[in-house]
């Protein structure tokens, strides 16, 4: 009996030696769970989700039974191809299950790329895909010090909208640009003006006190009902006529932001003041594009994770600003009206955020290794000849430069720029074929044409010129073999010209034909000249 | 007879004084009221109807199976246990009717609530339709393919069985005439082994294209009464390679519809000139379920009953699969959605018919707990058996993976010891615009209802008539 009683307070004083030995280390936990993120921070300010601590009181440890038999049903009837259930079942699951992030993030990427691709209509396919997103966003909520949730989200953005796999690629493009463009009413809005302007209807309310012109005339409009008055808004992307008449200038600007940034949220959860950051750390981004949005949220992944560093983020925001960079502005027919017309240019400036990120990267110890060192290069090569293609052959110099200090490259220390652009284009025109090259042509008229339509002039000389030095060069190579002859460069110029002409709408053509009229009239002649000459021969023909 | 009815009104009064039947009706109509506004379609009006179709009224039958449960479990053992059955088995009353008196009084009380539950979700669903603002292709879709009892017909299936044995007798008389060695024919095992080999080969390669090669699909017994308002549909999956794979790709091919013309011939008879229509070559997502419209009127593609699908494989890449039971399948309308939803309520009906009998049996012989216990358990084993099999992947090798046969078999025992509450939940039919077809129903009532659940309940009443009610009610 005494043994036991002495096993008793043994093991007593023990738990309370250990309990109080947790006055030690309590304190030092607190700090690592702090600066470490351990914890989810939206969840410990707003409160978790209702549905989530039901379901978490609620079931308990049947929670994780229950999301399983969903999980094993969403997938089975994936496979018979009931598509319908699929969101109501992650939704639930991810409600069962909050952090197991993981299935969020194959969830989304599912509906995102599996199930979309199951549908024949683009807009059913963009359905899934904006499903997919839907869901990571809710799973970003769930789970804010995740990195993987932001990458999947991310991924999503630049892979499957920004990039050119999907057919529907053009079709996730353009609306996105249209609803976008309704949201901000024009292409490149104010940010700074919108990060500014009232983020809460609390904001809002001081500054238009009860006694305010702006408040009086939002009560006689509506008995000061902001909630319908938001409805409206969105419905028209502006204020209504009736109560902006009303309101002062600058007064209406701050309810038109105030509307405008709670719209941003609530349909795309993103707010202002991130997108000025991204703005300010990589440069100007145009906010119709999917990669703007990728690396929005790689960048705010990296601000939850410890230290802000996360190799697969900083991959991904590489990845985007490289995609930004080769074509991250939308050039419109029309200004502020997005149409499928649309053509994707080059966002030259982003590149000294991406060189800067591909040095961080290749700098710090923990991933530098080879493949990003021959990334970086092959960067700076396109970055080149694309700056060069541009009329900014300043920058295209520095980044020779660079290119030849900076890197192993050995052709560039050989050659001027101007040779450095040319080889690159004449690599091409070495390993090519004849319709490759002439493919090659068309693709740099095109483009020299596409942009004399849409207004930028300079760009369209330097890519002509480019083109008629590859074509001079081609035709050297190739001189006295007339099967692989190319037709005369203005030929093919305005035969290019007349194709863009006959197809795309009037505010394009119209300054095409006026820029190209003495190309297009020497075709026209050419080409009548030709049907005579071979008429003439016919009817010599006995 | 008057005493049945009159235990039958006793317990439908009980019931409703129940508090956890008060409870579950609650859950019933607030499910019913609430679930409408609160589920995640796809975002499209035929993914909406759907799933409205399919989780209202698979969330009214399970509350209702919950409820019936309950109620029987608690009418039945609690009489025991209160003693309360003394005032009944005093009476002139056989304990059999006295069973049965408050089987049909649960029974009736739940079938009035699924007829409400059954009544309130169509008059929902009509209202919505009426009220949106579906555009012409959306309502034509969802006419086309939900709000429809479409009949699902196969293609006709190759006798695998007759094909097996003419390639094993071929391959034994083969190697007997180059004297090959004939251990692995010897004896009766190594040749049903060999068989099953064989079958399940020529099973994985039934519907294998090459490129440029087309494999054809005879259909029988479809009907001949359709008009040419009728719009035919196919069902298919392809999959890319070999059998089992279920990587989505894209794949490129035709598909090619047989049309009938009826012709005078020179005699001036009738004679049937079948030609065949390609539609232009398209890309296939693989390993996806599909479903296209026939575009030829009825009458020139069913000819007696008969039509002849084929599918052309255009890609260069890789064989294309059209795996044994995945299709393609032609879906004909044969009857409107308001009779598919009453034959799925009648199915619903069954199910609590079924699901009271065994809460009736179990209860007539054990105490409250233990008999909400074993129905709950009865009813979770043969949901988890269900999932057990339909989980096991086709690719499955009996021979080599251990554990998942030891699953399978396992999972099929249990399914022939116990009925899984799935077979009562048609619903997905519903939504899918099926048709839930009569002998579909008789087979599941004499299934599910006659040969399992009756002879259970027979026995629990069988215990009931013999049980020593004075001493439970003494113990308790």
């Amino acid at each position: 009996m005494k043994n036991r009683y002495a096993l008793f307070f043994s093991l007593l004083a023990g738990t309370v030696l250990l309990l109080f030995a947790n006055v030690f280390v309590q304190d030092r936990m607190a700090v690592i769970v702090k600066e470490d993120r351990l914890v989810d921070e939206s969840f410990a300010a707003e409160g978790t989700p209702p549905l989530v601590a039901f379901s978490t009181m609620a079931l308990g440890g049947f929670r994780g039974f229950i999301a399983d038999i969903l999980w094993l049903r969403a997938g089975d009837l994936q496979q018979k191809g009931k598509y319908y259930e699929l969101v109501q079942l992650s939704d639930w699951i991810l409600k069962l299950q909050p952090k197991f992030s993981a299935a969020a993030s194959h969830m989304g990427w599912n509906m995102a790329y599996n199930v979309s691709v199951a549908c024949k209509r683009p807009e059913d396919r963009l359905r899934w895909v904006r499903r997919g997103i839907q869901l990571m966003q809710d799973a970003v909520t769930m789970n804010p010090n995740d990195p993987d949730v932001y990458n999947q989200l991310a991924w999503i953005y630049q892979h499957k909208l920004g990039n050119v796999l999907d057919d529907a690629q053009r079709y996730y493009k353009e609306t996105m640009a249209r609803e976008l463009m309704f949201l901000y009413g024009k292409h490149y809005p104010d940010w700074e003006a919108w990060a500014a302007s009232p983020a809460t209807e609390e904001a809002l309310r001081e500054r238009f006190p009860a006694d305010h012109p702006a408040w009086l005339a939002i009560m006689a409009y509506n008995q000061g009902d902001l909630a319908r008055l938001f409805g409206e808004f969105m419905l028209n992307g502006e204020l209504p006529k009736e109560l902006k008449e009303k309101l002062a200038p600058e007064d209406a600007s701050v309810l038109d932001y105030y509307f405008r940034r709670k719209w941003l949220k609530k349909d795309w959860n993103v707010t202002p003041e991130k997108i000025l950051e991204v703005n300010k750390a990589y440069g100007e981004l145009d906010w119709l594009l999917p990669e703007s949005f990728g690396i929005y949220w790689a960048r705010v992944g990296l601000e939850h994770t410890p230290d802000r560093e996360n190799l697969g983020l900083t991959r991904l925001i590489l990845q985007c600003l490289v995609a930004t960079f080769n074509y991250g502005r939308m050039l419109l027919p029309k200004e502020n009206e997005v149409s499928s017309f649309f053509l994707l240019v080059p966002n030259t400036g982003v590149i000294d955020a991406a060189r800067e990120l591909y040095k961080k990267v290749m700098n710090s110890g923990e991933y530098a290794h080879a493949p990003f060192e021959a990334l970086y290069e092959n960067f700076l090569i396109d970055a080149i000849v694309t700056l060069y293609s541009y009329s900014q052959k300043d920058a295209a110099s520095k980044l020779f430069q660079e290119l030849r200090t900076e890197t192993k490259n050995v052709n560039s220390r050989a050659m001027t720029l101007d040779q450095f652009v040319l080889n690159e284009w004449e690599d091409d025109i070495v390993s090519g074929n004849f319709k490759q090259i002439g493919n090659e042509l068309e693709g740099l008229l095109f483009t020299s044409c596409l942009l004399v339509g849409y207004g930028d002039r300079d760009a369209a000389a330097d890519h002509l010129a480019l083109a008629q030095r590859i074509y001079e060069r081609y035709k050297q190579q190739h001189a006295g073999l007339d099967r692989v002859a190319l037709p005369s460069f203005s030929e093919m110029k305005a035969r290019t010209a007349r194709a863009i002409i006959e197809n795309y709408p009037p505010e394009i053509a119209n300054r095409i034909r006026a820029e190209l009229e003495e190309d297009l009239k020497k075709q026209e002649q050419a080409a009548a000249n030709a049907s005579g000459s071979a008429a003439d021969q016919e009817a010599a023909t006995p | 007879m008057t005493a049945f009815f009159a235990i039958v009104k006793l317990t439908i009064r009980s019931a409703v004084r129940s508090h956890v039947f008060r409870l579950l009706l609650f859950l019933l109509l607030l499910g019913i009221f609430l679930l409408p506004f609160t589920l995640l379609g796809d975002g499209t009006p035929k993914g909406d109807v759907q799933i409205f179709l399919q989780y209202c009224l698979g969330f009214a039958e399970f509350t209702l199976c919950l409820s019936s449960v309950w109620l029987a479990c608690s009418e039945i053992s609690s009489d025991v246990e209160t003693a309360q059955i003394h005032m009944i088995v005093v009476k002139p009353v056989r304990r059999a009717v006295v069973l049965l008196g408050k089987y049909a009084g649960v029974v009736l009380i739940h079938l009035a609530l699924l007829l409400i539950a059954a009544v309130t979700v169509y008059c929902f669903l009509s209202f919505r339709l009426a009220s949106s603002d579906f555009s012409e292709e959306d309502r034509m879709l969802l006419e086309e393919q939900v709000l429809t009892a479409r009949v699902v017909y196969p293609p006709e299936r190759p006798d695998f069985n007759a094909l097996a044995q003419q390639e094993l007798d071929r391959r034994i008389a083969l190697a007997r005439e180059h004297g090959q060695d004939m251990l692995q024919y010897e004896d009766n095992q190594s040749r049903q082994q060999k068989f099953l080999e064989i079958r399940k080969e020529l099973i994985a390669t039934a519907g294998l294209i090459s490129e440029d090669e087309t494999l054809f699909w005879e259909f029988k017994g479809l009907p001949k009464n359709l008009t040419d308002d009728d719009v035919i549909f196919m069902r298919y999956t392809i999959y890319a390679n070999r059998y089992y794979v279920q990587d989505q790709n894209t794949i490129r091919g035709h598909w090619i519809f047989a049309v009938n013309y009826v012709r005078p011939d020179d005699n001036g008879a009738e004679t049937v000139v079948t030609d065949l229509m390609a539609l232009p070559e398209d890309d296939f997502i693989t390993a996806t379920r599909s479903e296209i419209p026939v575009p030829i009127r009825p009458s020139y593609f069913i000819y007696d009953g008969e039509a002849r699908v084929g599918f052309l494989n255009k890609d260069v890449r890789s064989d294309l699969n059209f795996e044994e039971g995945k299709g393609p399948f032609l879906m004909v309308r044969e009857a409107g959605f308001f009779s598919n939803y009453c034959r799925t309520v009648l199915v619903m009906a069954i199910g609590i018919l079924s699901i009271t009998l065994l809460a009736s049996a179990v209860a007539a012989c054990m105490s409250l707990p233990i008999a909400i216990f074993f129905s709950a358990a009865y009813l979770i084993v043969g949901t988890l058996a269900h999932y057990l099999v339909t989980s096991i992947p086709d690719s499955l090798d009996f021979q080599s993976d251990f554990t998942g046969t030891f699953g399978y078999r396992f999972g099929d025992l249990l399914l022939n010891l116990v009925v899984p509450i799935q077979d009562f939940f048609v619903t997905g039919y519903l939504a899918n615009g099926e048709l839930v077809s009569f002998p579909f129903i008789g087979i599941l009532f004499a299934k599910d209802f006659l040969l399992r659940m009756l002879p259970v309940f027979l026995l629990g009443a069988w215990i009931y008539t013999r049980r020593e009610l004075a001493l439970v009610s003494k113990r308790g």
